[in-house]
């Protein structure tokens, strides 16, 4: 690993400030920045990192105004332990549970989670050993090319096929969370994008002095449930191979309105909203939730190594309404 | 047996353990020497070029910097035929392929000195299928010498194969493969290369046998072996990998370029490169009658052994081995072991056999399915028995207890119950269908030679000096229980130095299975050997002749008058010089071949609508011989299904780039090896008939443990789905395509 230097912000204002002179990176839990940085992987290599785990009193779980309030420091095995998350919004909890392993849960906090980098392994080569067009212009999508096992089913995003690893996020995107910055808050669904080279390398629409600070997540309508499920080839690490959350509002045994939200299968993550259609005015029951499960892939175009990702897409969906009956 | 055993067969700690709980277990990476340099490596990104010119003034002109070495440094003799390569090569023949290699103060400088180094390639066709490799216009790997090495396929060859197919009731076809999968040790391989004054090199490193290891550094660097030292150190397990040339060759003669001491600590990414599992393909042909004997096999495989010749051909021939562990009259198998510019394929728990019985245990499901015959009886009905010749020669005379290994299994995975027919789940729950299948094995318990040397103090305690080198399997711990039983003593009053050419005698390495039955063998003999000799010592002292002695706890007493006696401690001491040394050799005759047999049985759950396969049990009943130790015997079979075993049928896959050859997972992340959080219930059996030339009824049972794992899991897979897959592993977008769902 290169040099670089260490800044302990104690404040917001503080690691803004730090950010804004360039070539500066937060670091928090440091589970994918170190990785980044260790192996090469980053187009511009960081000069600075700004640890934000010292800022005091950013790592809390609460109910506040109507809303849950997450701090960004809060760490996933928190969010996965606490019981009146567990309770009333369940596809957070699940997913953060589910994310990375027993150990990384422990360092990983909410506001790295979805603001972590992708994980194609054309991308993660170290060196830029594959000539990925995230990092260069004249670069290729290698993974179109070839290796696209784990690749999107919903086409490229500037040409690049990679997808968002999060687990987290389907699960702050069909509880309609918002994300609140340093500067503004931003609805979930608008919080992710990817921009490639030769623009900055983004996998969010974060400015590069701006940070999560918070996570906000609407109380649940009365009759909501939700779920998260993840398939993984281990559930004892693994990033997902596709994941999918699921948050339903039923009434008199009707849904009344749902949200779901897929991940691992875009280079954002992709609410299936065909799928919420699709459920919307029916009674769940096998029947209906294996026919949003199918308008949730409808639009799918698989690689020549991902067609299986469509039907464990399919099923996951499926099975995460049923989840919420 | 008879013999009221005190040590072998308990269930005793092993002899690092307090070490290795309490961190103070020394590996070669724990070692630092004074004034010593670190080196780092300069490999290819490329898997096939000629490196045209070099220029490291760059990286000798930065601070730290100490030396440079390239192929022009080294000894121009190649230590490997028939490919001809040296310590480093003006060609690279694989993505990782090392370029050069520098040493400086520190890691840092000698890794930023890597990227200094110039280097001008012409880039070589990337050949990563064995099959192109092995066309007539393919550009030769190794110039001078065809892709299929030695231009010709190995036979192995019995009775008439045509007339036995054309004459057997069914002919049953299928065409099988085995992935690239990777070793997965815990430590990241290396060593410490300290090249003196005098012209004598000595090496820390973790290996499978330092004196193989010598032998092999000895050619490469052209110095005799009475000036090499190799010294074993503790090893976080090493699965085959563990025989590496190259870079103690290239820290020693940087240490020699320096006059310092080079250290070597490799990445994980790197070992990725260097070693793996032979990925194998299987056309097989087999003529069954409707009795269910087997009267001809017929199969074409062929091996890809990327870079370098290393153990492809002893891989091949292993792999070649499993066909006798069913008696077929006629048998041909033309085996094609081929170099391509894949990630460098070697040794790997199994060495061949994991990849033969994968193919062929499926095959033979499918040919007892078409006669109608139940899998246990047809596999009990056809498999070697004592007497049997096996391995194109040897005699099968030893212990062999296959029967009760299937009984025991199937007993302990409820086969009578969960066993519904060919393609038959026991269960069928929404989308989720259960089923158990099995699978036998076969794979050596002895191989090669040892000898070893038992010293007794005087306070009556015994050294043993082993050539036998512990890489984490256990053979300290056996080998001492095996001195101890022998000597009549506590295993505690026995301390073991092991894999030093120095101080131990010449071993071969620990490998195939061969430890606890031939160096147990020759320390029972260097330990009976001292007991001997104290009892010589003894004879006059208590005034009898040494026939007339028996021994127990250390003391050495007059049979029928145990009051009469003297202690170890005493016999010694009474000696001018007080000095007791037993000396012992055995090896594995030539015309006798002793196997350990297993039968896995997997209960499985396969998800149509995903694709996911779990394992939620496997029984595994083992024939081990005697267990020295049940724990390391038990630790060895759990380990070696866990990981390597479910991984090679399930979730282990090494991915590699078909345009550059470039490595894509190269990492425990990305690599679905299995962690302690993936493990299903495992039952581990000990069937322990007698060997009856093996210490104290002992044979070797480390390897076979995953052999037969992946069909075991892939036929309980067709069990529940109805459909085959032949292609391991069995993964998520495999099965789903199956199904017809992807």
């Amino acid at each position: 690993m290169r040099r670089f230097e260490h800044i302990n912000a104690t404040t917001v204002d503080e690691t803004v400030s730090a950010l804004s002179k360039g070539k500066a990176r937060v670091i928090a839990g440091g589970t994918d920045i170190l990785g980044l940085m260790k192996f090469e992987i980053l187009p511009e290599y960081p000069e600075t990192l700004v640890n934000i785990k010292t800022i005091p009193g950013m790592d809390y779980i609460k109910e506040e105004g109507g809303m849950l309030k997450v701090g960004a420091l809060a760490s996933l095995r928190d969010i996965a332990e606490n019981a009146m998350v567990n309770s009333k919004y369940s596809a957070l909890a699940q997913a953060a549970g589910r994310a990375a392993s027993p150990n990384l849960r422990v360092m990983g906090t909410i506001g790295g989670n979805i603001c972590q980098d992708c994980r194609c392994w054309y991308y993660r080569k170290p060196d830029n050993s594959f000539d990925c067009l995230r990092k260069n212009p004249s670069g290729l999508c290698y993974a179109q090319l070839d290796e696209n096992r784990y690749h999107s089913i919903f086409g490229g995003v500037n040409g690049c096929f990679a997808v968002n690893p999060s687990d987290t996020a389907p699960a702050l995107v069909a509880l309609g969370a918002t994300v609140v910055t340093n500067k503004r808050s931003i609805p979930i669904e608008e919080f992710f994008t990817v921009t490639v080279a030769p623009k900055t390398l983004r996998m969010t629409v974060l400015d590069d002095d701006e940070i999560v600070t918070e996570i906000q997540v609407p109380e649940p309508a009365s009759g909501t449930k939700s779920a998260f499920l993840k398939f993984a080839l281990r559930k004892s690490i693994d990033f997902p191979i596709v994941n999918c959350a699921a948050a339903i509002v039923s009434s008199g045994g009707i849904v009344s309105s749902a949200r779901i939200c897929l991940n691992a299968v875009s280079g954002v993550p992709k609410r299936a909203t065909a799928a919420e259609e699709s459920i919307t005015g029916k009674a769940i029951d096998e029947d209906t939730a294996d026919a949003a499960g199918a308008a949730a892939v409808k639009s799918a175009m698989a690689l020549p190594y991902n067609k299986y990702k469509v039907q464990i897409a399919r099923t996951l969906v499926k099975r995460a309404i049923l989840a919420c009956k | 047996m008879t013999e009221e055993l005190s040590v072998v067969g308990k269930r005793l700690p092993r002899k690092e353990a307090y070490r290795k709980v309490t961190g103070q277990l020394k590996y070669y990476s724990d070692r630092t020497l004074g004034n010593m340099l670190h080196m780092k490596i300069l490999r290819s990104p490329y898997a096939h070029a000629n490196i045209k010119s070099i220029d490291t003034s760059k990286a000798e002109a930065l601070k730290g910097v100490a030396a440079v070495l390239t192929y022009k440094d080294v000894p121009q003799t190649p230590f490997s035929a028939p490919d001809n390569v040296h310590i480093l090569d003006s060609k690279v023949f694989y993505v990782g392929c090392e370029v050069a290699a520098v040493a400086a103060e520190t890691v840092e400088i000698a890794e930023e000195a890597t990227k200094l180094i110039d280097v001008e390639y012409e880039v070589l066709p990337v050949i990563l299928d064995p099959e192109e490799a092995m066309k007539p216009n393919a550009p030769e790997i190794h110039p001078g010498t065809p892709n299929l090495i030695f231009g010709q396929p190995m036979i192995a060859e019995a009775g008439d194969v045509d007339a036995g197919l054309a004459t057997a009731d069914h002919v049953v076809e299928g065409d099988y493969s085995t992935q690239l999968q990777y070793n997965c040790p815990l430590e990241n391989h290396g060593c410490i290369a300290n090249w003196d004054a005098e012209g004598c090199v000595t090496i820390w490193t973790g290996t499978q046998g330092a004196h193989s290891l010598r032998q092999e550094l000895s050619s490469a660097l052209g110095l005799p072996e009475h000036r090499m030292r190799i010294i074993q150190c503790h090893m976080g397990g090493s699965f085959g990998e563990g025989f590496p040339t190259r870079y103690n060759c290239q820290a020693a003669l940087l240490s020699k370029k320096t006059n310092r001491p080079v250290k070597y600590v490799g990445t994980k990414e790197e070992e990725f490169q260097w070693r793996t599992r032979h990925p194998f393909t299987f056309q097989i042909k087999t003529g069954v009658n409707q009795d269910g004997t087997i009267n001809a096999l017929h199969v074409k495989s062929i091996s890809d052994g990327g870079a370098y010749f290393a153990s492809t051909l002893g891989v091949t021939s292993f792999a070649m081995g499993v066909a006798d562990t069913y008696r077929s009259p006629n048998l041909y198998w033309e085996a094609y072991p081929v170099y391509t510019t894949s990630p460098n394929s070697g040794a790997f728990r199994g060495y061949g056999t994991p990849q033969g019985h994968s193919a062929l245990e499926q095959h033979y499901e499918i040919v007892a399915e078409k006669i109608g015959m139940d899998p246990l009886e047809f596999r009990k009905k056809n498999h070697v028995r004592a007497g049997d010749i096996v391995g194109g020669g040897t005699m099968l005379e030893g212990s062999e207890a296959l029967d009760e290994c299937i009984d025991k299994g199937a007993q302990a995975i409820g086969w009578q119950d969960k066993w519904k027919g060919f393609g038959q789940p026991y269960s069928v729950s929404g989308s989720k269908r259960r089923a158990v299948g099995m699978a036998a094995a076969r794979h050596i318990g002895a191989f090669m030679s040892g000898a070893d040397i038992v010293k007794i103090t005087q306070n009556g305690h015994a050294q043993l000096l082993t050539g036998a080198a512990d890489f984490g399997q256990g053979a300290d711990t056996v080998l001492s229980h095996i001195c101890a039983e022998t000597l009549k003593i506590e295993d505690e009053d026995v301390t073991v130095v092991s894999s030093d050419t120095t101080a131990t005698p010449w071993t071969a390495l620990s490998v195939a299975s061969s430890r606890t039955c031939t160096s147990g063998n020759s320390v029972k003999l260097a330990a009976e050997n001292a007991l001997m000799k104290l009892f010589e010592a003894a004879a006059p002292m208590l005034g009898v002749n040494p026939e007339d002695l028996d021994a127990e706890d250390g003391v050495v007493f007059v049979k029928g008058d145990p009051e009469t006696k003297v202690t170890y401690g005493e016999v010694v001491n009474s000696l001018a010089p007080p000095v007791i040394i037993g000396t012992g050799s055995w090896s594995v005759p030539q015309d006798y071949s002793i196997d350990g047999f297993a039968a896995q049985f997997a209960d499985v759950e396969v998800d149509t609508d995903t694709g996911e396969v779990k394992v939620l049990k496997m029984a595994l009943a083992h024939d081990v011989g005697k267990a020295v130790n049940p724990n390391t015997v038990e630790n060895q079979i759990e380990g070696g299904v866990a990981s390597e075993g479910i991984g090679l049928g399930i979730t282990e896959d090494y991915f590699v780039d078909k345009a550059t050859g470039k490595p894509l997972n190269p990492n425990y992340l990305d690599y679905a090896i299995r962690t302690t959080l993936d493990l299903p219930e495992l039952d581990v059996i000990l069937v322990e008939p007698i060997e009856p030339r093996g210490p104290f009824g002992a044979k070797g049972c480390s390897e076979i443990a995953l052999v037969p794992t992946a069909p075991a899991i892939a036929n309980a897979v067709y069990n529940a789905i109805g459909v085959r897959i032949t292609e391991y592993p069995i993964s998520p977008d495999k099965v789903l395509k199956a199904l017809g769902k992807a």
